[in-house]
């Protein structure tokens, strides 16, 4: 079926790194910049819109745009965490289709792990002036012990089990083992994951992601350009987004902005979650991705956890094909915001480019989706659907 | 590594009155009576802004807990805990079990709060009911 598309990515780069001692900040955002660039076909004078996040070094845009001395008519800093750079996908669809840029250029970068974030010590990004710092931080929480708490109560409603959740590691461990930049290559068990150290009760070491410098980009245009280029077409065809709060103190935690975001996409697409050949799905842990997949329609709430165990998200064998490129469990999770990585992997299934251990057969359409922010409290999900032009 | 913090600002001011006062205050609205916890300046039920700090029973069930097994503040040695309440007025809190912890699932368990010393400040618990 021919759907109309919003946009295009014709240029995707992820860093081979995943730790980078001598490289700055600016300079690995230039280089994955040039990366995607290269990918396109296109070179830095194409480049007339800019998207990108707080990782970004400077105020907003401003920096890098005079670092890469780029002739800009449109920039955008939305932030939303770690979804920022699937919404910075379909805000320059929209700013595209609005006549406001021709070629958009989204980089992620940083070096988290030369910064000292790199062994578990990552304190929630919180600032005293949020509303609602007062009425968590005093009381110890810290990033993991909300997804924890959503881990638990998940459990107690729906019987989802420790084992279960392990499934979701090992499955994006047997697709990292065939990345040669993977992070961690090593084919785990459920026993390895559920036997590795408890770090908040019921997360264990395995069931959190790796922290990596580096980063990715991705360059959108419109169809006229990306046509007379010569890369395989990848079109975007549905965007969501959906931030997801406490409602007052009544919200369900166990419940995500996925389940509207992924909505919102689907009906833009014209498509149905049965449709979606290849999905990448954040996984900051593997709580994460359960939630997401059950909120975007992949098997009934509550249900994921037989869903995705027995390598049920494994590549080839399993019910669907979830972060073959080993996800940020096992791959690359770039400055702690895994939005971008996953609309990387997504656009290589689309152009049949993934590793060919790892390949969806003839993947004509394709999700990402992440969380920025954290589950449980307060975030914001991105969702956007990918369809081979 | 640092401390937690606590910080007065304007909209928790009156929270952190209470918990001196040994009885918590959540803001409720005055136009519908819903209770709401974080503070904020709107009902989220009924968008009135008509407001007032009232008294809460300081009893609920617990909704989810997580128990930390590494250090990540200096005033919080691991493990330490951490709950999230559904108070009988409605809302859901945060704080800390103190006392007894119970044997497998803490979800459902009834609990009452109390206000304890934490590293000179003085907070709110929860200890699991009689
Ligand atoms: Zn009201």
């Amino acid at each position: 079926m021919r759907r109309p598309g919003l946009g295009y990515i014709v240029g995707a780069y992820e860093h081979p790194l995943r730790d980078a001692p001598d490289r700055s900040v600016a300079q690995l955002h230039a280089e994955v910049a040039a990366g995607a660039l290269a990918d396109a076909g296109l070179t830095k004078d194409d480049v007339d819109g800019l998207f990108c996040g707080p990782d970004t070094p400077g105020t907003g845009p401003l920096s890098m745009a005079d670092y890469m001395n780029l002739n800009l008519r449109h920039v955008d800093t939305t932030n939303t965490s770690g979804s920022s750079y699937l919404i910075h996908v379909a805000h320059a669809c929209q700013a595209i289709a609005a006549g406001k840029c021709d070629v958009a250029l989204i980089t992620l970068a940083g070096r988290p792990r030369q910064e000292g974030k790199a062994k578990g010590s990552l304190k929630r990004a919180d600032n005293p002036n949020q509303p609602d710092f007062e009425f968590e931080h005093p009381f110890g929480i810290q990033i993991l012990g909300v997804y924890a708490m959503v881990a638990q109560r998940h459990a107690h409603l729906y019987g989802t089990t420790a084992e279960q959740m392990a499934w979701v590691k090992v499955a994006f461990s047997h697709h990292a083992q065939h990345n040669p930049n993977a992070k961690l290559r090593n084919v785990v068990t459920v026993e390895d994951v559920v036997n590795s150290p408890l770090v908040a009760d019921p997360l264990h070491r395995l069931d959190c992601c790796v922290v990596t410098d580096g980063g990715g980009a991705l360059v959108v245009t419109r169809e006229e350009i990306a046509k007379s280029l010569d890369r395989p077409l990848v079109k975007v065809i549905g965007c969501g987004e959906a931030p997801y709060g406490q409602a007052g103190g009544y919200a369900e935690i166990t419940d995500s902005g996925a389940r509207r975001s992924g909505a919102t996409a689907y009906a833009q697409a014209n498509v149905t979650p049965a449709d979606i050949r290849y999905a990448s799905i954040y996984d900051s842990f593997t709580i994460t991705a359960m939630v997401q997949l059950e909120d975007l329609g992949f098997c009934e709430k509550g249900e994921i956890g037989a869903f995705v165990s027995d390598g049920g998200l494994i590549s080839g064998s399993g019910r669907l094909a979830v972060n073959t490129d080993g996800g940020g469990l096992c791959n690359n999770h770039p400055v702690n915001r895994g939005g971008m990585t996953k609309a990387l992997e997504a656009v290589r299934q689309i152009r049949g480019e993934a590793h060919p251990a790892v390949q969806v057969p003839d993947c004509d359409l394709a999700l990402a989706n992440a969380i920025g922010g954290q589950l449980g409290v307060r975030h914001a999900s991105s969702t956007i659907i990918l369809e081979r032009g | 590594m640092g401390k937690t913090t606590p910080v007065m600002s304007l909209s928790d001011a009156p929270m952190w009155q209470s918990i001196e006062n040994g009885k918590l205050a959540l803001m409720a609205c005055k136009t519908c009576g819903t209770y709401r916890y974080p503070p904020s300046p709107i009902c989220p039920k009924c968008l009135s802004m008509e407001t007032e700090w009232k008294p809460i029973a300081g009893t609920g069930t617990i909704l989810s807990w997580v128990v930390f097994h590494r250090k990540y503040f200096d005033d919080f040695p691991p493990p330490y805990n951490a709950v999230a309440v559904r108070l009988d007025e409605g809302p859901i809190i945060m704080t800390n079990l103190v006392g007894e912890e119970p044997e497998g699932s803490w979800i459902g368990k009834r609990v009452s709060l109390e206000y304890v010393d934490h590293d000179g400040r003085r907070q709110h618990a929860a200890r699991i009911a009689e």
